[in-house]
């Protein structure tokens, strides 16, 4: 700490660690900016009801949300209702899964594709349970076939 | 330059204090001084209440006199009744106090928006009405929130 | 992390470090420094500013609040919540702060979080509906300010009032109201009364009658003297007039009268004799008949039809004995009925009116042509002021609209001159408000009329039209009545249906007056055909407190029994069943009953009960027993807004009151078949 005065120095290594700081931040606060909020589009998570509207071992297709919603011994899992060939509405049939009226497509019973045209899985979606006892889908989040919400 | 300064200021003093723009239509939609709920109260008490009641809830209504007990003077006897007990007549009739069956239920008929408005109005007409209250000092007469 | 850079360097480092330091001017590293700590701080502001936005602090306040309710696990929506409309091209963001909304346990809970009140939410699903549809306000904003709860400068749809919020209803519901709309529902009865849709193109209103007199042959009618005081002030003659002031200078009054009492069309007067004409019996004619169920005399009576005190100062005895013979000769559309009165019964009525009530001055038929030139400039004035478009003369087109549309009135951008000029907030609903006033206080030159409304009167035809939105709505959500053609009766019930102007009063499948109480849809399974028959012929209250009872038209033996026949045999509803077990056991029953809900505060049994509801006395001559039970289970199905309560009746219970009442005996002094 001789002549090169200390203050300087500090100065010098202050300004430099406050640009880097204030432009790191800003950077994030970029990167940030691309992620928005929210969409001009439909919500994807959103509540399907209390779990006492759905029947034990039932399954429910809710038609607006394009959704199938089964309840079995062991608990709740989703599976889309869309095919994932062209977007038809797929159908459930008890015990032989998902056939798809438009091509033919066949699912078995946790979406798998068990016949084409289809190349991809139905989506399994993540469901919770809110803070008011409601089920909620997130469509966001795909899970393993062996998802199940204990309800 | 100061005088035109000292002009203009003076000038910007003396405009008198503006007086708020009124809000006419908000203001037309007010019935006297009561607010929205109890105007729609007030609608559904001449509607299904007044024959008997009086359209103030004095008991003094058309059919009054045919009843035996006469209907009551609200002023006189609604603070007697806790807010519940206004529900359970509105909705069961009188009988559900365990009075007589002259006040029928309106439960059925009503709806839940009907009826809170009917308990909002009740309140109003058990106030004491306009000449009592000049008399009485620093009592208001109900206004609307703004 | 400065800290950390500043000590551990090596020696070396340190050297070169400060050698740099050394070289920069003194001025130059300050400002860096500055710069740099302020590029810093604004990051810093940044991070916090999004940190503590308001909907994510009442956020955070909510989950504290469901925490403590509902236990820590689970979880609750986070991030700005928004609900997506694309039809609407609506994004409500509302729910972002307003929590607790769809939650019915969240009644009372404070705001931002309180759950919706009413049983709104269950017609109107918020996924579907969304907020600003309903309420107004900016949906995209997130912040208490922006989303204009409080008016906004600049933003034209402020969150709308209780009131207000009516016409946003009445945006999708375009022909029936929706219940609670008060204002709504009163402003567009107030439109329909004034005839707007005749000078205005209203959407969803477009098929609504026209009611005003023809204007053929008026000279004949009335006095050239009631005219102009007509023409310079209607509202001066007639209270409740139809018609506005068109606030026409006096020698446009002058021009107007002009020509309007030159003859036009083919009308004429019968042949009267008025020898021998007896007003004293004209006048026990007019009480017997009930006139004043439609009329007002002195402002006692109906409001269906004109005030007649002063009429004879308006119209001839003359007059008066052709149109009472036979008013739908002189206007086919009128509502009044055609008496059966026989001609001497005309005269004397007529005689009554014209003497009794007032005499006319100046009425003369035969007056010299009136100045053709003034009569000509009346005539452009007629055109000017699109009176045709009510009234029908001959010679001119039928109802030809000269106002503009009304579809987009609601969006209309306003001028705020004039509302500030009066210190009024320059809103576009204290501007309509300030219009439907008087058209005068907006646009000097209006062309529309002064109707006179009252202030409420106004504010609700505010309501009416701030509904009428420019944006059309998606066709999926305008609730619609079925399209049902108007009823037209036919054959020899309906001959009689439009002689005697049935439905001017009563309504049949959504067709007619308002003024009866009692809907013919079902009559024939609700009363006797005998006791309709006898009724027709002598309508006698049955109800003692109505003001407005069926007048006498003087019906035929042959008529009645006619119009009973259909009424009994086409007027059902199937609904109403035939039969009811009426022994002993069950009048005992019902007489119980009777007693324990009170029904006699309403209802008169022998000689005590109340005014409200009908004498009982006689009912089985009266009702078919159906109806009882059907009326008793249900009464708001087949009349919203009586005065039967709802008692929650079981079928047994209703049916014991039925054979209860039924089996009471008519009252000596009734006058009962």
């Amino acid at each position: 700490m001789s002549e090169g005065p200390p203050r300087r120095r500090v100065v010098l290594t202050l300004g430099t660690a406050g640009l880097a700081a204030g432009g790191l931040g800003l950077l994030a606060a970029l990167a940030r900016s691309v992620v928005p909020d929210v969409l001009y589009e439909a919500p994807r998570r959103f509540p399907i009801g209390r779990p006492e509207d759905y029947p034990p071992n039932s399954v429910t297709l809710l038609p607006e949300r394009r959704l199938f919603v089964f309840r079995t011994a062991e608990g709740f899992h989703a599976i889309s209702a869309i095919c994932t060939h062209l977007g038809c509405n797929v159908n459930h049939e008890e015990g032989h899964g998902f056939v798809c009226p438009c091509h033919g497509s066949t699912y078995d019973e946790d979406g798998d594709v068990t016949n084409g045209p289809a190349a991809w899985p139905l989506p399994r979606y993540a469901m919770s349970l809110s803070r008011r006892g409601e089920l909620v889908v997130d469509t966001r989040r795909t899970v393993d076939p062996d998802f199940r919400l204990r309800a | 330059m100061t005088v035109l300064f000292a002009v203009a200021l003076a000038a910007g003093c003396q405009r008198t204090p503006e007086v708020p723009p009124v809000d006419a239509v908000q203001e037309a939609f007010r019935d006297g001084e009561l607010s929205a709920r109890e105007s729609h109260g007030r609608r559904v008490f001449a509607e299904r209440c007044a024959t008997c009641h009086g359209a103030e809830g004095r008991g003094d209504g058309q059919n009054a006199y045919n009843l035996d007990p006469p209907p009551p003077d609200f002023q006189e006897s609604l603070d007697a009744l806790s807010p519940e007990d206004r529900r359970r007549v509105i909705e069961g009739g009188t009988a559900a106090l365990g009075r007589s069956a002259l006040c029928p239920p309106w439960g059925r008929s009503l709806d839940e928006l009907e009826v809170e408005a009917l308990l909002a109005y009740l309140v109003v007409t058990s106030r004491p009405s306009g000449d009592e209250e000049e008399t009485g000092p620093g009592r208001r007469r109900w206004r609307r929130p703004r | 992390m400065a800290v950390a850079a500043l000590t551990p360097a090596g020696k070396g480092q340190g050297h070169r470090r400060a050698g740099l330091a050394r070289r920069i001017p003194a001025r130059l590293l300050r400002t860096f420094a500055v710069l740099s700590v302020v590029l810093l701080a604004v990051a810093v502001a940044a991070v916090v500013q999004e940190w503590r936005a308001e909907w994510r602090q009442w956020q955070s306040r909510f989950a504290e609040g469901e925490t403590a309710v509902h236990g820590g696990d689970g979880d609750t929506e986070q991030g700005i919540q928004q609900i997506w409309l694309p039809d609407l091209d609506r994004v409500d963001r509302c729910t972002s702060c307003h929590l607790g909304i769809a939650s019915p346990e969240m009644k009372d809970a404070p705001q931002p979080f309180r759950g919706h009140s009413g049983p709104w939410l269950d017609s109107h699903r918020p996924d579907r509906f969304g907020c600003t549809a309903c309420h107004g306000g900016q949906g995209e904003a997130t912040t208490y300010r922006d989303a204009a709860h409080q008016p906004l400068p600049f933003w034209s749809e402020p969150m709308a009032s209780r009131e207000l919020m009516e016409a946003r209803c009445g945006t999708c519901h375009q022909e029936r109201n929706p219940p609670s709309t008060y204002w709504l529902a009163r402003g567009r009865a107030l439109m329909t009364d004034r005839n707007c849709v005749a000078c205005h193109e209203i959407p969803g209103r477009d098929s609504e009658e026209v009611r005003a007199p023809r204007l053929d042959g008026l000279a004949l009618k009335v006095s050239p003297a009631w005219l102009r005081g007509w023409l310079a002030d209607p509202r001066g003659y007639l209270e409740r007039s139809r018609m506005g002031d068109f606030r026409l200078r006096p020698e446009e009054i002058e021009a107007l009268a002009a020509f309007l009492l030159q003859p036009h069309g083919v009308v004429e007067a019968d042949e009267v004799d008025w020898t021998g004409a007896d007003p004293e019996r004209g006048g026990e004619i007019f009480r017997a008949s009930r006139c004043v169920t439609c009329h007002s005399v002195n402002g006692r009576g109906g409001t269906l039809a004109p005030e007649l005190a002063h009429v004879g100062a308006k119209v001839g005895r003359d007059w008066l004995y052709s149109w009472i013979r036979d008013p739908h000769r002189l206007q086919p559309d009128t509502l009044m009925p055609r008496f059966r009165f026989d001609d001497d019964q005309v005269r004397d009525l007529a005689a009554y009116i014209a003497e009794d009530l007032a005499e006319p001055k100046g009425l003369d038929a035969n007056q010299a042509d009136p100045d053709p030139d003034l009569a000509a400039e009346g005539r452009r004035i007629f055109e000017r002021r699109g009176c045709y478009s009510c009234h029908e003369l001959e010679g001119f087109p039928v109802r030809a609209r000269i106002g503009p549309k009304l579809a987009g009135e609601g969006d209309r951008i306003v001028d705020p001159a004039p509302l500030v000029a009066r210190g009024i907030e320059p809103t576009r609903p204290n501007w309509l408000f300030t219009k439907v006033s008087g058209p005068e206080r907006v646009l000097e030159t209006a062309r529309m009329p002064t109707f006179g409304f009252a202030e409420d009167e106004a504010a609700a035809v505010s309501v009416a039209l701030l509904s009428l939105r420019a944006q059309d709505v998606p066709p999926g959500r305008i609730t619609r009545d079925p399209d049902r053609p108007p009823y037209e009766p036919q054959g020899e019930f309906g001959a009689l249906v439009r002689r005697y102007r049935c439905l001017s009063c009563h309504q049949i499948a959504g067709t007619g007056g308002t003024l009866s109480t009692v809907v013919l849809d079902r009559i024939g399974s609700q009363l006797r055909r005998d006791y309709i028959e006898q009724f027709i012929q002598n309508p006698i209250a049955v109800r003692v407190g109505l003001a407005e009872r069926m007048p006498h038209l003087n019906i035929t033996a042959e008529e009645a029994a006619l119009l009973a026949g259909y009424l009994s045999t086409v007027m059902v509803d199937d609904a109403v069943e035939a039969e009811v077990p009426r022994d002993a056991a069950a009048v005992a029953r019902g007489k119980e009953l009777f007693d324990r809900h009170g029904c006699q505060a309403c209802h008169i049994v022998g000689d005590s009960g109340g005014f409200v509801g009908p004498d009982l006395n006689g009912s089985g001559q009266r009702l078919q027993p159906g109806w009882t039970v059907a009326w008793l289970l249900d009464p708001e199905r087949w009349k919203p807004g009586t005065l039967q309560p709802d008692h929650g009746l079981t079928r047994e219970e209703a049916e014991a009151l039925t054979a209860y009442t039924l089996s009471l005996p008519a009252r000596k002094a009734q006058v009962l078949p």
